[in-house]
């Protein structure tokens, strides 16, 4: 690897660096929208206009406004900010929790190893985001439950690529080095085995964000998010569905924005994946 | 061989009861104790009589493991509890619902092999060429958009503009339509992706500089090799997205207003009918696991390598 | 006229590095040619050339290669399609990874045979049949109804020589067939390569880095370092009388063999 880097830039590392430039600049772009969303937002999100209701797009309300004559555009800013929060709350939770277990899996093997295997598969054996939606009903509604629910059922996937990314290097010469210098192990696993996993986990912890986001607007258009007036965007596509004769623009931004966004933190993980290996990236 | 199958049905064994464990201990999250779930379901009064009752029936008071066990011998007997919702038992109203989700499952899983293979395949053929990129850009997006509002757009481009199909009640052939090419264009995306990606990965291989050697054109070693040798990988990953497809039917479901397990589910929730909820979810899963078990097993007698005894891997 | 003709050849890969730097030699009629040199010199990528099947970013930017007046790097797709099996064949280091892993080598054989002949499948069969035979794998039935990962090591490569020589080519290239081998086995092919030029006529170039197996095999060596060709010549004037330290290098490389060097 380290020869490699003196190489002069060929050219497919040169485009993954914009790439990667680009993504970044968007990601950031987005999260600003939303953290600055009460300076951004024109209006209230919760401030009805009874004189504006189920209004087309305008200068004055550039996405229109809903059934309440709430602005559309200042709930989209709002509303980023609970996804993305919660997004972000998500997978850093999951992303630590397995990545601490699948590595520590991984490099003990034996027991805890197998035993921790079956109970990812077993997790993983419900399909798509049933059981994360089980969860929540059962547990109840809201932010809170939404993140404890979506963590218990998603930590599994970290686990399980941290693990076996450890099993591909946990035979490498430093580490019987370190073993036989008398480290314990679990300074190998802090110094030599998670640093070194890490960087190849990042493209799966911003793909993460993608799906995470489309699982909380799925949640929320279900019902099980936080409870109503507070804005979120899968509760006002399921709003909008309701309006789709009189207010098309009720559907169209908040989905779009959804889809903007998940395709940013797509992006942001894909360039990283070009960024660490263009050769092998076949996207 | 044989041994592969066998470790298959012992892992097999190992999930289920697994799954089971997980959706039994579902009840156990209620913030409201179990009885009184069991108590509204079967709406009786709310009195210590009651409750004794019941404790004494069902054994509430017994701990967890012996309660587990008086379920699971419930469920293989396919007493899955009663539903307050559907006035029946679980096992019934899911039953009634279940053709209409395999239905839905079944079509839009065809839709995303009738999408993705050809995309997929074209899209590595030209890899790098502007077919290729155009296939790329789409099937990016097709990962990217939430399902529920690529429905929601069809329903209004298609059902409220050109008024070419019903916008509610999703109950005929013509209603199938939509929440057909929902899921199945949206499941596409990720397929066309794999197929792209195993099929380039397959023409670096080794064997490809053989077939060139021996004279033969691009077009049959694409046909004859590249293809069955691809296919062969892409079946193990056939049976997870059926299962992304059945987990995917909950949500499209619910907005399409078709009458499956999955929208009797959500109806379910909102209707606080846990027995349901939960024998839904344990229906899932087993559905889930079942299939993949036969596509691995059906992939061993596929594989020649594994079939004809050499250890891959 | 020489059978072929390499003239003054450059090639380069996409990142601007050459993997052979004006390299010339030529090859006779039923002669055997070695390439000898140590991985990464080139020599390789200098008969892949000859095939048309360098690896993707690799492309020939200066020279010639002339087989039978025909300047090889002028043909079209289809007439490089048409040449390769039929007038100029390969035998793989690994002729097992060179296999469609999940096909019979009864399916591939015979495809390949009927690539550039029109004739029956049964016909076919038993043509690879024959030449398997003549390879001396005796159960050639088994082996057609074999998938590459069920045979040897040995017969893997005696399938592929088989395969190569089915056609009768006018040129063989081999590149390393036997360095996947054990010692016997190695002499084994070694030997089939001998008889195939003794026996048929056939004209092989071989690329090796053994100095040994070069010196019994060839008529003529050429050696390889670094992209270059460092020297050219007949066996006995390279393996009697080398010119560059590099080749004696090489032939004091080979082992001995019952104190005397195997080479000489």
């Amino acid at each position: 690897m380290k020869k490699m880097m003196k190489k002069p830039l060929s050219r497919s590392r040169i485009i993954a660096r914009i790439k990667f430039a680009v993504a970044l600049l968007f990601t950031v772009l987005f999260i600003c929208f939303s953290l600055f969303a009460s300076y951004l937002a024109p209006y209230d999100p919760l401030e009805t206009h009874y004189d504006h209701m189920l209004e087309a797009p305008s200068s004055r309300f550039i996405f229109g406004t809903d059934q309440l004559g709430r602005d559309i555009y200042s709930r989209i800013l709002y509303g980023g900010k609970t996804s993305l929060l919660i997004a972000f709350a998500v997978t850093g939770i999951v992303s630590f929790i397995g990545i601490l277990i699948g590595t520590a899996a991984g490099y003990m093997g034996g027991v805890f190893d197998s035993l921790l295997m079956r109970f990812c598969d077993t997790l993983m054996a419900f399909p798509g985001s049933i059981f994360t939606i089980a969860l929540v009903s059962f547990i109840g509604t809201g932010v809170t439950n939404m993140i404890l629910a979506m963590c218990l059922t998603s930590w599994t996937g970290f686990a399980r690529t941290s693990r076996s990314l450890v099993l591909s290097i946990k035979n490498n010469v430093y580490i019987e080095q370190a073993k036989m210098g008398g480290a314990s192990d679990w300074k190998i696993l802090m110094v030599y085995i998670i640093p070194n996993v890490l960087p190849a986990l990042l493209v799966n912890i911003f793909q993460s964000i993608g799906s995470k986001l489309l699982t909380i607007s799925g949640l929320s258009l279900l019902g099980l998010g936080s409870p109503p007036p507070t804005p979120e965007w899968g509760f006002m596509l399921s709003e909008g569905k309701n309006f789709m004769y009189q207010a098309s623009w009720m559907l169209t931004f908040p989905g779009l924005i959804i889809l903007i966004n998940v395709v940013i933190f797509n992006f942001l993980s894909d360039s990283i994946q070009d960024l660490m290996n263009p050769r092998e990236s076949v996207w | 061989m044989f041994k592969q199958v066998k470790d298959r049905m012992i892992s097999l064994l190992i999930i289920l009861i697994g799954l089971s464990i997980l959706t039994y201990g579902l009840l156990y999250l209620l913030p409201s104790d179990p009885i009184e779930v069991l108590i509204d379901s079967l709406g009786l009064p709310h009195d210590t009589e009651t409750i004794e009752r019941l404790n004494e029936e069902y054994g509430f008071d017994k701990p967890f493991w012996v309660q587990y066990f008086n379920w699971l011998k419930n469920i293989f007997h396919g007493d899955f509890g009663y539903s307050v919702k559907y006035s029946q038992p679980v096992n019934q109203a899911l039953w009634r619902k279940l053709p209409n989700t395999i239905k839905l499952a079944c079509s839009a899983f065809v839709m995303m092999i009738i999408i993705s293979f050809p995309l997929g395949i074209l899209s590595a053929v030209y890899k790098n060429k502007i077919a290729d990129y155009i296939i790329r850009f789409m099937s990016f997006i097709g990962v990217s958009i939430p399902s529920f509002w690529f429905g929601m757009m069809l329903v209004y481009l298609f059902g409220v503009q050109l008024k070419w199909l019903p916008v509610a009640g999703f109950t005929s052939l013509k209603g199938l339509i939509m929440p057909t090419l929902t899921l199945g264009i949206t499941n596409s995306a990720y397929y066309i992706r794999r197929i792209r990606a195993v099929m380039v990965e397959q023409m670096s291989e080794e064997y490809i500089s053989g077939l060139k050697s021996r004279g033969l054109s691009k077009k049959k070693i694409i046909f004859r090799h590249v293809l069955p040798n691809s296919l062969l990988a892409v079946i193990t990953m056939l049976g997870m997205s059926f299962g992304g497809m059945l987990g995917g039917t909950m949500i499209v479901e619910t907005v399409f207003g078709w009458n499956g397990i999955g929208s009797a589910a959500m109806g379910a929730i909102t209707a606080r009918d846990y027995y349901l909820v939960q024998g839904y979810v344990l229906w899932m899963g087993f559905i889930y696991v079942i299939v993949n078990l036969v596509v691995d097993i059906s992939y061993q007698f596929i594989d020649p390598r594994i079939r004809r005894g050499m250890q891959v891997k | 006229m020489s059978l072929l003709e390499v003239k003054n050849c450059t090639i380069k890969y996409q990142n601007g590095t050459s993997a052979v730097s004006n390299v010339s030699f030529s090859v006779e009629q039923g002669e055997i040619v070695s390439l000898v040199g140590e991985s990464g010199s080139g020599k390789t990528t200098m008969i892949r050339a000859i095939l048309g099947l360098l690896p993707p970013g690799g492309k020939v930017t200066e020279g010639e290669i002339i087989l039978d007046g025909r300047n090889l790097l002028s043909l079209s797709e289809r007439e490089q399609e048409e040449l390769r099996g039929k007038d100029i064949a390969m035998i793989f280091q690994d002729v097992g990874a060179s296999m469609d892993p999940i096909k019979l080598i009864k399916s591939q054989y015979i495809e390949a045979i009927r690539t550039h002949e029109r004739i029956s499948r049964e016909e076919s069969y038993d043509k690879a049949t024959d030449m398997l035979r003549r390879m001396h794998l005796t159960d050639a039935n088994r082996v057609m109804a074999s998938y590459p990962f069920e045979l040897s090591g040995g017969m893997k490569q005696r399938v592929g020589i088989a395969m190569g020589m089915t056609a009768q080519p006018k040129l063989l290239l081999a590149d390393e067939p036997t360095s996947a081998l054990d010692v016997t086995i190695q002499a084994q092919v070694v030997h089939e390569l001998k008889e195939l030029r003794d026996k048929y006529g056939a004209t092989i170039i071989l690329v090796t880095h053994n100095m040994g197996v070069a010196s019994y095999l060839s008529d003529k060596i050429g050696v390889m370092k670094t992209s270059r060709m460092v020297e050219f010549g007949t066996r006995d004037e390279i393996i009697l009388d080398p010119k560059e330290q590099y080749t004696k290098d090489l032939i004091d490389a080979v082992p001995k063999m019952g104190g005397k060097r195997f080479a000489r």
